[in-house]
């Protein structure tokens, strides 16, 4: 007996040794931790989900992004209005035909200290041999869409025909040049992305495995201090090439994935920047404003970014032009926009964000439910359920469920099929798509025209998701290379927008802005059209 | 008339609560989106309040209650039916091929983490409340299959059975009168205990987009939507818990009263 | 269902060599079912992850790169080879210990996966702990307390526990997250796992307790309990050297039983306090459909059921000589 109960309390002291040890070890851990920077002033960001590669090729992320673009930056951007600004590239032209375009690359644009460079302040000014390295890794990732049939060469070195991309050469040290295989006078609002970003080839091979985890070496106004599965930390960059307004001096991201638990911490100080979820809207906006109680304490930023948000039709499945009008004609978007965005969204008639680049919305079609139910009538075809496909993104799944409703009204029968984003975009593109998706597009091209491949019958299925093929459209799509002129183009992509209507490919649900919550001493907090969070703009007013 | 002692009252209310779930649930009439009314607060038209599409609470916890209560138990049926028969058999003939097979697969299914095998089958066979109960079941066997194993394989030796045996009983007929009325009960009433996490189950499945597709309400569904709105509409989670509570007790109840 | 004995050492000078022969043979018939399992668990897993609908190099890529791009990825990294031939290089790898490559880090997954581990260990070793040794504690006072207490806390467990574990689990873990409320700016790991490890630990314990008082209970009207108490043996005696002792079966049981709740806690906590561990790691990994991670995920659960079932065994036959 004696026994038995010595080795019950064996058991005890090793389960007390079991917790010891955890608690060795958790302190061990606890070292890593970082301290905020008791000089310069910082600001904590919340951001939703787990924090991906630093690897601005790899990077396929929306929370992530956020981060990596504050460390690699492009020849060019875009400023919080959309307009065209020089970043690397201090300046740009164009041959006459538009096949050629040069960048001049500023000179004394030096990368973030690091030892991987060999020099003795272990840093290097940007070459546009530098410029060459990048997009070229750019060509089996991001760059495949954006350069595939464009630039010459281009598809040769992928199909692995040749050894370089002959469309990209560096004639000097600081002048980049793209040949193009077919003039594109719009060419560089195809790379405003922040996704190009610039690297060091020293920073990528020296250790192949460490980049984009412990290293990620860019020009941009944040350099990486440290990085840990739940945060990265990031700290000014003292020689970034440009004079910027902001005062901050160390940004630290940090995951948190309970929204609630994001709000209140924002509340409470913890965090200084947060994004708002659409359940929290009613709590915290009234009337597009903040609401009273919450002045001087917190702020609101609602950033308007390139997307729309719209329900696909697969034009095979679903051919009859009656049938999709009569979709077109039943989803109540005013309600939508209303009701489930809280005003934070703006209806859309065309899949191109009104503003972009001064784009003027072509007019939408009229919700017209006795007309709708007319149609589904006359082209009637008994016991037709269509697939609605959607995804737990956002408020997809409530989108999906008011169109089921709305189109009952009209005599059509949904059956929704839900399911999480990634297999959605699997489906789409696989055998089994489904005759009706809600889905969402972010738009990486900064121009409206360039939007408009979307349209394009040959451009199936990406961008053209739905098979949609017309003739004439295709010609007038033929015809916009040749315009140059800004208000030319945007008339035109207006009437290219207004003719598909008439055809209704795919019905424009609504272009969402996001709102952000931010803590009052953050001033100056821009986002642009591309989600790039300007925050070396930002300045931090601590009484 | 029947008399039923004072004790087994509790029992024969939940058992009375569930059916009365079960009809009302399965009758009653859901309400349509209606976008002007969403996140309404508990009122005399809606006694729950609405939720975030405007639709009465009310309702859309019976129409929940009944499907995932019903679904629930389709699954805990094939998953004990399976256990039990599988488990049993192979501590029965442990000699056998099959038994072999079959312990192996009760490990197997036991070290895979089953939200897996649950995501990939439903993947390949499609979204569905059934489905995915039915594929709950195919991985839920296991507990119980081990359970009676171990069970049949203690009751194996005893003079019980041994006796049992000798007298000339068929190895049916022994495993009819000598195992069964032995296994059966602590089995069944271990996997009871179990009901209330398979009603949670399709929660889970929420989260991978799995499970019945919308507008169908289920109550793991509506419990993990009305965390996110925890804040502005706290009908929408008080009301699920409760009913989901509700259902628990009622189903510890009954097991309880079964186990005495 | 541990491994058979082996054969009876015989006695006599060569009895030691031949009683660390019989030890040695033990081991390495644990070690070959180990590494069996692990070889049809992994292969089960892979054989699922195939059956996952969504496309992991479209996935990938992003929902905006071109056809041609995805075939080509999908040749690069050999996803267009026949899945036993993909099945057959990936065991090859794990053979020479390279678990391969993330498809969503696209580095090697075994620091990711390590580090995930001890993250989760803490935590649900935490609870793990605080259920043992709390179960205990709650029936002692439930012993001290008397009658009146006991029949509260059981009325009180059995409320709770009649509940799903993960609905617990969220009801714990947001009240915690909302009364304590740490108004730190960011929480330490250490901190966030010790509330990890408190909420996962409530089910556990109150299930556990609920076990040992019931137990107790039927153990203490035995008539071999009765007769001990004639001895004039005292009360507290009885009660930790029998009743006690009778109790630890099924509550061992029931704790290898709520091991299968524990995992599926684990994945909702690491939701609910934002901690990087396992849980984290196997909802990334079916999501994008990042199969060289989730077998690595599951390598590691195989290991650690075998190395607890031996534990639980070894803690069985120390405690229970009678039951072989």
């Amino acid at each position: 007996m004696a026994k038995q109960t010595l080795h019950r309390f064996g058991l005890t002291r090793l389960l007390a040794a079991v917790v010891l040890l955890c608690l060795v070890v958790s302190c061990q851990r606890e070292e890593a931790k970082t301290k905020k920077s008791e000089t310069a002033p910082s600001i904590t960001i919340a951001i939703e989900n787990d924090i991906q590669t630093l690897d601005p090729t790899l990077l396929s992320d929306p929370h992530t992004s956020r981060i990596v673009w504050q460390i690699f930056e492009g020849l060019v951007g875009l400023d919080a209005e959309g307009r065209m600004q020089p970043m690397i590239a201090e300046s740009w032209s164009a041959s006459d035909d538009f096949k050629s375009w040069t960048f001049k690359i500023r000179p004394g644009v030096l990368y973030h200290q690091n030892d991987v460079f060999k020099t003795p302040n272990h840093t290097r000014a940007v070459t546009a041999s530098d410029v060459v390295y990048s997009y070229v890794r750019f060509a089996k990732g991001f760059g495949s869409f954006v350069f595939a049939g464009l630039v010459e060469g281009f598809d040769d070195y992928l199909a692995g025909k040749a050894a370089n991309i002959k469309g990209f050469s560096s004639p000097d040290a600081q002048t980049f040049q793209i040949i193009l295989t077919r003039p594109d006078p719009s060419f560089i609002f195809r790379i405003s992305s922040p996704y190009l970003g610039i690297m060091s080839p020293e920073a990528v091979e020296t250790a192949p495995k460490a980049f984009g985890v412990t290293v990620a070496v860019g020009t941009g106004p944040f350099q990486l201090v440290e990085r840990s599965p739940t945060q990265v930390v990031l700290a000014r960059n003292p020689a970034y090439w440009r004079r910027t307004a902001g005062n901050l001096g160390q940004v630290v991201f940090r995951v948190e994935k309970n929204p609630q638990f994001r709000i209140s911490q924002l509340e409470k100080g913890g965090y200084d920047v947060a994004q708002l979820p659409f359940s929290a809207v009613p709590s915290y906006i009234t009337g597009g404003r903040l609401r009273s109680e919450f002045e001087g304490r917190l702020a609101l930023y609602v950033a308007r970014t390139f997307n729309v948000h719209y329900l696909g039709i697969d034009n095979k499945q679903v051919p009859e032009i009656p049938i999709r009008r009569a979709i077109a004609e039943s989803v109540d978007k005013r309600a939508i926009v209303e009701n489930l965005l809280h005003g934070l969204a703006v209806a859309a008639s065309s899949p191109i964000p009104p503003g972009l680049q001064g784009f003027d919305p072509p007019p939408d079609i009229a919700m017209d439910r006795a007309a709708a139910r007319h149609e589904v009538e006359r082209a009637r075809r008994p016991g037709r359920i269509l697939r609605l496909l959607t995804s737990n993104v956002g408020i997809d799944e409530q989108v999906a469920q008011v169109i089921q409703d709305n189109l009952k009204d009209a005599g059509i029968e949904t059956r929704i099929e839900l399911v999480d984003f990634n297999t959605l975009i699997s489906r789409i593109f696989s055998k089994n798509r489904p005759e009706l998706f809600v889905v969402y597009s972010e738009w990486i091209y900064g121009a409206p025209e360039l939007i408009m491949d979307v349209f394009d019958s040959h451009r199936f299925p990406n961008p053209n998701m739905f098979g949609y093929a017309n003739r004439k459209i295709d010609a007038q799509l033929a015809q916009l290379p040749t315009i140059t002129d800004r208000n030319s183009l945007n008339t035109h992509s207006r009437e290219i927008a207004s003719l598909a209507n008439k055809d209704v490919p795919a019905v424009w649900l609504y272009h969402q802005y996001s709102p952000y919550l931010l803590r009052s001493r953050v001033r100056d907090f821009a986002v642009n059209g591309h989600q790039h969070w300007l925050l070396a703009d930002v300045r931090v007013v601590d009484k | 008339m029947m008399m039923i002692s004072r004790r087994e009252v509790p029992q024969y209310l939940a058992i009375a609560l569930l059916l009365a779930l079960l009809t009302a649930g399965s009758m009653v009439v859901l309400d349509r989106p209606d976008l002007r009314s969403t996140l309404g607060s508990p009122s005399l038209l809606h006694w729950m309040g609405t939720d975030d599409l405007g639709r009465g609470v009310g309702t859309r916890i019976m129409r929940a209650a009944a499907l995932s209560l019903g679904a629930s138990a389709m699954a805990w049926f094939a998953a004990v039916t399976i256990g039990v028969v599988l488990g049993g058999y192979s501590a029965y003939r442990p000699g056998s091929w099959g038994a072999a097979w079959i312990r192996w697969f009760i490990v197997v299914f036991y070290t895979t983490p089953f939200f897996l095998v649950v995501v990939g089958v439903v993947g390949a066979l499609g979204p569905g409340l059934i489905n995915a109960y039915v594929v709950f079941a195919l991985v839920a066997w296991a507990a119980p299959a081990r359970q009676t194993a171990a069970m049949v394989d203690r009751l194996r030796q005893t003079t019980f059975v041994v006796a049992t045996q000798s007298f000339g009983f068929s190895p049916a007929q022994v495993v009819r009168y000598a195992l069964a009325p032995e296994v059966a009960r602590p089995v069944i009433v271990a996997s009871l205990a179990v009901l209330p996490e398979i009603l949670a189950f399709d929660a889970a499945l929420a989260f991978f987009g799995l499970g019945a597709p919308p507008p169908t309400p289920t109550i793991g569904r509506m419990v993990l939507e009305g965390i996110n709105y925890m804040s502005v509409a706290w009908w929408l989670i008080l009301f699920p818990v409760a009913v989901l509570a509700l259902l628990c007790l009622a189903v510890r109840v009954i097991v309880q009263g079964s186990a005495r | 269902m541990g491994s058979d004995p082996g054969p009876e050492p015989s006695s006599g000078p060569v009895a030691e060599p031949s009683r660390l022969r019989s030890l040695a043979s033990k081991g390495a018939r644990a070690l070959l079912t180990a590494a069996f399992l692990t070889v049809v668990v992994s292969s089960f897993t892979f054989l699922l992850f195939d059956l996952l609908p969504s496309d992991p190099i479209r996935v990938t890529l992003g929902p905006n790169a071109t056809d041609e791009a995805v075939t080509r990825l999908r040749h690069e990294l050999g996803y267009d080879r026949p899945l036993l031939s993909r099945l057959g290089i990936y065991m090859l790898g794990v053979a020479r210990l390279d678990f391969g490559q993330s498809l969503v880090t696209r580095r090697p997954v075994v620091k990711d996966v390590l580090d995930a581990y001890v993250t989760t260990l803490m935590y649900v070793g935490l609870a793990l702990s605080i259920s043992i040794v709390g179960s205990i504690t709650l029936l002692g006072l439930a012993r001290i307390g008397g009658g009146r207490l006991q029949s509260l806390l059981l009325l009180l467990t059995r409320a709770v526990i009649s509940l799903p574990s993960v609905v617990v689990a969220i009801g714990v873990g947001v009240a915690m997250l909302a009364v304590l409320d740490p108004a730190v700016s960011y929480l330490a790991d250490t901190r966030t796992a010790v509330m990890a490890g408190l909420t996962l630990a409530v089910y556990p314990t109150l299930s556990l307790t609920e076990i040992l008082v019931l137990e107790g209970e039927v153990t203490l009207r035995l008539p071999y309990v009765r007769a001990a108490r004639s001895f004039g043996f005292t009360e507290r005696y009885i009660f930790w050297a029998y009743v006690f002792r009778s109790a630890m079966l099924p509550w061992l049981a029931q704790l290898s039983n709520l091991a299968a709740s524990l995992v599926t806690g684990s994945i909702l906590v690491e939701l609910i306090f934002s901690l990087s561990g396992l849980g984290r790691l196997v909802l990334q990994s079916v999501l994008r459909n990042d199969s060289p991670m989730m077998q690595s995920v599951v390598i590691v659960g195989v290991l650690t059921f075998l190395c607890v079932n031996s534990l639980t065994a070894i803690a069985l036959r120390n405690l229970y000589p009678a039951t072989r």
